[in-house]
C-alpha cells in the first residue's frame, strides 16, 4: 500500500540529493536579504516538507503543524532520514565530528519545526544517524586501537575511565577518536552502506513488527486495541491471514480514532466490536491480550502512550491479561519522566466540550483534554520492537546499542 | 563463647562461599579474638609487614574522613609501592594479605571493602597481563591507585548530577543511614539547581555505637554518621525532620521519594545497606513511592545472597543488654541485631552510579564489565 509509494520516492531521491543543496543555498540567499528568516525554517526542514508534500499533500503539512495524528508516522521518519542523509552526503568536510555535526544541525533545525512527539523520533533517529557514522569511521581508520579506546569511552566504569597514560584528560581518547579522517573513499562509501542499512531498517520496522504477531496472536483469541495506530493495525492484518480471531476495539474519545480503526478492520473482514473506554474494564475478563501502541518508550521502561490507555492497561493488569507494546526503534528514548515535559501536554478542551456549549458555566468548570497517559514500566508485558521482543528490564541494553549512551548520563 | 564464634567461624569459611560475615563482638573481648585470628591467618610473616602495618595505615585513612574501599585501595597501592615482591604472584600474595587484615580489623562487615579488595586485585591481575614488564606493570599500578583516589570525589560528583535530576521542587526525601552519596545528591540538588525540598530522615538506630550512653533504649540515639548527615543537610539550608526507625511506615505517605545509598550492590541489582532500609523499601513500594539507590561502581559485587540469613551469621547480644541494666535480663532471652539488611532488586526503581542510571537488571551487565 504506502510502503510502495515509499520506494517510488527512493526512485526519485536523486533529485533529492541535490534538492538539499539547492534549498540550503537558497535559504542563505534569503537569510542575507531578510534577517528574520534566520529564525524561520532552516534547510533542513523545508526539505522535509518537500518530500511529504510530493506524497501526501497538504495532508501531510498540516499533520506535522498541528499534531493532529494524521500524518503517518512511518513517512516522517523515512523523509527525515533522507534529509539527514543528503546532509551528510553534502558536508564539505570529512570527519566523524563534522558529519555529526551536520546531522545535528539538520536534525534540529527540524525538530524545532515538529511538535512532541515527532521531535523526539527525529532526535532519536539523528542519535542512531551518528551512533552509525561514529562506528563506521572507527571502523575504518583506525583497526582496533581506536575501537577499543571508543568502548572504553562507553564503559565508562571506575577503572577503566583512568587515563591510560598519566598527564591526558580522561576524555582525550573519545576526542582522537572523534577526529579520525573520514577522508578515504572507502570510509565514505562504509558510511554510505551503513545509511542504507539503516533505512532499510526504518522502512521495514513496520512489517518486521507485523511478521511477529503469529507468536502472539491465536486462533480464536480476543485481542484489545485502543484507538487507531497503523502498526496494531498491520500486525493484526498479518495475524489474520493465517488464524480467526476477535478484535475489540476501544473508541478512544474525544478523539474517536477508533472509528476509524474499526473501519480499517472491518473493510478486511475481520471480526470487529467497537466498545466506549468506560466498558474496557467491564470487558476486560473476555479478553485474552492487549494490544497497544505507546508514542514515547523512557528510559526506566515507562511508556507513554495517548490517554486511554493507561485505564487499559489497569484493567489488563488487574485481570492479569498480557500487555504487548508495539515499539518501532525510533520511539525508544534515553531520557526519563521528568525529562519528557511533553508527557504534560493537553489538547483543546473544545473536542470535550465546545465552547458555545459552556455559556452557562465558564467561568466556574475548567474542561482538560489531556494528550498523554504514563504507563509505569511494571504494567508493561512485553515490548514487541522490530528486532524482537523484550520486557522492560532490557531495554538499558536496547537503549545502548541503539544510541550508544547510558540513559540520563549528563552531556 | 568466644571459642565457640572463632571456630564456626572458621568451618563457616572453609564451607560456604558467602563468608562475608566475620562476627567480632562489640568491646573489649574483641582483641584477642581478633589477634588470634590475624596470627592464623598471617601464618608466614611477609617482608613488607615490618616496614608497613597495613591496618595501623588503613585506620589512619579511616580517621581522616575517607570511605572505606578507596581507603583500602590507598593502602594497597602503598603496598605495592613499599613491597619487595619480584613477581606478580607474590606481589598478589601479599596484597591478598593486607586485605585479609584490612578485613579482619573493621569491627562491622564491609561488603564495599570486601569488593572493592577484589576489584583492586582483579585489576592488578589484568594489569599484569596488559604489561608483561614487572617494573612497568608495579609503576602503572601504582599511578592508577593515586589516581583512583583522585576519582572519588568525581565518582560522587557525577553521581550528584545523575541523582539531583530526579528531585523536585516541594518534594520530601525519605532517607536512611545518612549516606555520603546522597548528601553530595541533596547538595547539587540545592547548589547546581537550586532546589528547595524537605528531608525526612530515620534516627538509624545503630547499635554498636549508639549502646554507649543510652538509657534504657527509651531515649532514642541517632547513630553519628546520622547525626553528621543532618548537620550536613541544615548546613544546606534544607528542613530536616527526624523520625524514629519504627515511624517509617506511618511517614511514607508524607515522601514522594526515597533516597538510599548502598554498602554493596549485588549480582541480581538487590543493594544491602544498613538495617532498617528493608523496611523503608516494603514501605515504599506498598505506597508506589519510588526507591532510588546511589552507590558507587566500586561496591558492586560479586555476590548472590538470596536472603536475609546469607547475611548476618550469628547474634550481637550485648548492646540489648543495657536496657536490662538495672536487673539481671531475663533469663533465656534472646538477641538478635542484624546490621544490614538486603533490599530486593524489585522493590529497587533506579540506580544512581557513577557509570549513569541504572535499573536493577542492568546491574549485571556491569558487573561483568568490572571483572573483565
Amino acid at each position: 500500500m504506502e510502503l510502495e509509494a515509499v520506494s517510488k520516492k527512493q526512485g526519485g531521491s536523486s533529485e533529492g540529493r541535490s534538492h538539499f543543496a539547492v534549498v540550503a543555498a537558497r535559504v542563505r540567499q534569503l537569510q542575507g536579504e531578510a534577517p528574520c528568516l534566520r529564525y524561520g525554517r532552516g534547510p533542513a526542514t523545508e526539505c522535509l516538507l518537500g518530500l511529504l508534500d510530493g506524497v501526501d499533500g497538504e495532508g501531510a503539512r498540516h499533520g506535522i503543524e498541528t499534531n493532529e495524528g494524521a500524518l503517518d508516522t512511518l513517512w516522517l521518519m523515512l523523509s527525515a532520514f533522507l534529509v539527514l542523509r543528503d546532509a551528510v552526503q553534502h558536508t564539505a568536510a570529512a570527519s566523524a565530528a563534522q558529519l555529526c555535526r551536520a546531522v545535528e544541525e539538520a536534525g534540529a533545525d527540524m525538530m524545532r519545526q515538529l511538535s512532541a512527539p515527532y521531535d523526539w523520533y527525529v532526535g532519536n533517529l539523528v542519535s542512531r544517524v551518528q551512533r552509525t557514522i561514529r562506528s563506521e569511521v572507527h571502523a575504518a581508520a583506525g583497526a582496533g586501537e581506536v575501537e577499543r579506546a571508543d568502548e572504553r569511552a562507553e564503559m565508562l566504569n571506575v577503572w577503566q575511565r583512568l587515563p591510560l597514560e598519566a598527564g591526558t584528560a580522561p576524555d582525550a581518547h573519545s576526542q582522537r577518536g572523534a577526529t579520525a579522517s573520514a577522508d578515504h573513499l572507502e570510509t565514505q562509501v562504509a558510511v554510505q552502506e551503513a545509511l542504507t542499512e539503516l533505512e532499510e531498517e526504518l522502512r521495514s520496522s513496520r512489517t518486521r513488527i507485523a511478521k511477529q504477531s503469529i507468536e502472539f496472536v491465536h486462533a480464536e483469541e480476543v485481542v484489545l486495541v485502543h484507538g487507531h495506530s497503523l502498526t496494531v493495525l498491520h500486525f493484526l492484518l498479518r495475524a489474520a491471514k493465517t488464524r480467526r480471531f476477535q478484535v475489540i476495539v476501544a473508541e478512544a474519545a474525544p478523539s474517536c480514532s477508533g472509528h476509524a480503526m474499526v473501519r480499517a478492520l472491518a473493510r478486511e473482514n475481520m471480526d470487529v466490536t467497537l466498545i466506549a473506554d468506560a466498558s474496557v474494564f467491564a470487558i476486560m475478563s473476555r479478553v485474552h491480550k492487549v494490544v497497544l501502541e505507546g508514542d514515547v518508550i523512557l528510559a526506566d521502561g515507562s511508556a507513554v502512550g495517548r490517554t486511554g490507555a493507561l485505564l487499559m492497561a489497569l484493567a489488563a493488569q488487574r485481570h492479569t491479561v498480557p500487555v504487548l507494546l508495539l515499539t518501532p526503534w525510533y520511539q525508544l528514548s534515553a531520557v526519563f519522566p521528568q525529562d519528557f515535559p511533553a508527557l504534560h501536554s493537553l489538547h483543546s478542551p473544545a473536542t470535550v466540550l465546545g465552547y458555545a456549549d459552556t455559556s452557562a458555566f465558564r467561568e466556574r468548570v475548567a474542561v482538560t483534554d489531556p494528550l498523554y497517559d504514563h504507563l509505569p514500566a511494571d504494567l508493561v508485558t512485553l515490548f514487541v520492537l522490530d528486532r524482537g521482543s523484550y520486557p522492560g528490564s532490557f531495554l538499558y541494553h536496547l537503549l545502548r546499542d541503539l544510541y550508544g549512551a547510558a540513559p540520563g548520563a549528563p552531556g | 563463647m568466644e571459642e565457640d564464634s572463632t571456630s564456626s567461624l572458621f568451618s563457616r569459611r572453609r564451607t560456604s562461599r558467602l563468608d562475608v560475615s566475620w562476627r567480632l563482638a562489640s568491646g573489649g573481648e574483641d582483641d584477642d579474638a581478633s589477634d588470634s585470628l590475624s596470627r592464623r591467618s598471617s601464618g608466614r610473616p611477609s617482608v613488607a609487614e615490618a616496614e608497613f602495618d597495613v591496618v595501623l595505615r588503613f585506620r589512619g585513612e579511616l580517621a581522616r574522613g575517607t570511605p572505606m574501599a578507596p581507603a583500602a585501595v590507598h593502602v594497597l597501592t602503598h603496598l605495592i609501592r613499599c613491597s619487595r615482591a619480584e613477581t606478580v604472584l607474590g606481589l598478589e600474595l601479599e596484597l591478598r594479605e593486607a586485605s585479609q587484615k584490612m578485613l579482619f580489623s573493621t569491627p562491622v562487615n564491609s561488603l564495599a571493602l570486601r569488593a572493592a579488595c577484589e576489584l583492586f586485585l582483579r585489576h592488578v591481575a589484568r594489569t599484569s597481563l596488559d604489561v608483561p614488564q614487572f617494573g612497568e606493570c608495579k609503576k602503572r599500578l601504582i599511578e592508577r591507585g593515586e589516581q583512583f583516589r583522585l576519582m572519588v570525589d568525581t565518582c560522587r560528583e557525577r553521581i550528584g548530577a545523575h541523582g539531583e535530576r530526579f528531585i523536585m521542587n516541594g518534594h520530601v526525601v525519605m532517607t536512611h543511614g545518612g549516606s555520603r552519596v546522597v548528601y553530595a545528591i541533596l547538595r547539587a540538588a540545592v547548589q547546581r539547581a537550586h532546589k528547595t525540598f524537605r528531608v525526612v530522615v530515620t534516627e538509624g538506630r545503630s547499635l554498636p555505637e549508639s549502646s554507649s550512653g543510652s538509657n534504657h533504649g527509651a531515649v532514642a540515639s541517632m547513630s553519628r554518621k546520622t547525626m553528621q548527615f543532618c548537620r550536613d543537610v541544615l548546613a544546606l539550608g534544607v528542613p530536616v525532620t527526624v523520625v524514629p526507625d519504627s515511624a517509617v511506615a506511618a511517614m511514607m505517605e508524607t515522601a514522594d521519594c526515597v533516597l538510599l545509598g548502598a554498602e554493596a550492590v549485588v549480582e541480581s541489582g538487590a543493594v544491602i545497606n544498613q538495617v532498617g532500609s528493608l523496611n523503608m523499601a516494603l514501605a515504599a513500594k506498598a505506597l508506589n513511592v519510588k526507591l532510588f539507590v546511589a552507590a558507587e561502581t566500586y561496591k558492586f559485587a560479586r555476590m548472590y545472597p538470596l536472603s536475609q540469613q546469607d547475611l548476618s551469621d550469628g547474634s550481637r547480644p550485648t548492646p540489648y543488654r543495657q536496657l536490662f541494666r538495672d536487673e539481671a535480663a531475663p533469663r533465656g532471652l534472646m538477641f538478635e541485631t542484624p546490621a544490614s539488611d538486603i533490599i530486593p532488586p524489585h522493590l529497587v526503581s533506579l540506580l544512581f552510579t557513577d557509570s549513569g542510571v541504572l535499573t536493577p537488571a542492568a546491574v549485571s551487565e556491569e558487573l561483568i564489565k568490572l571483572y573483565q
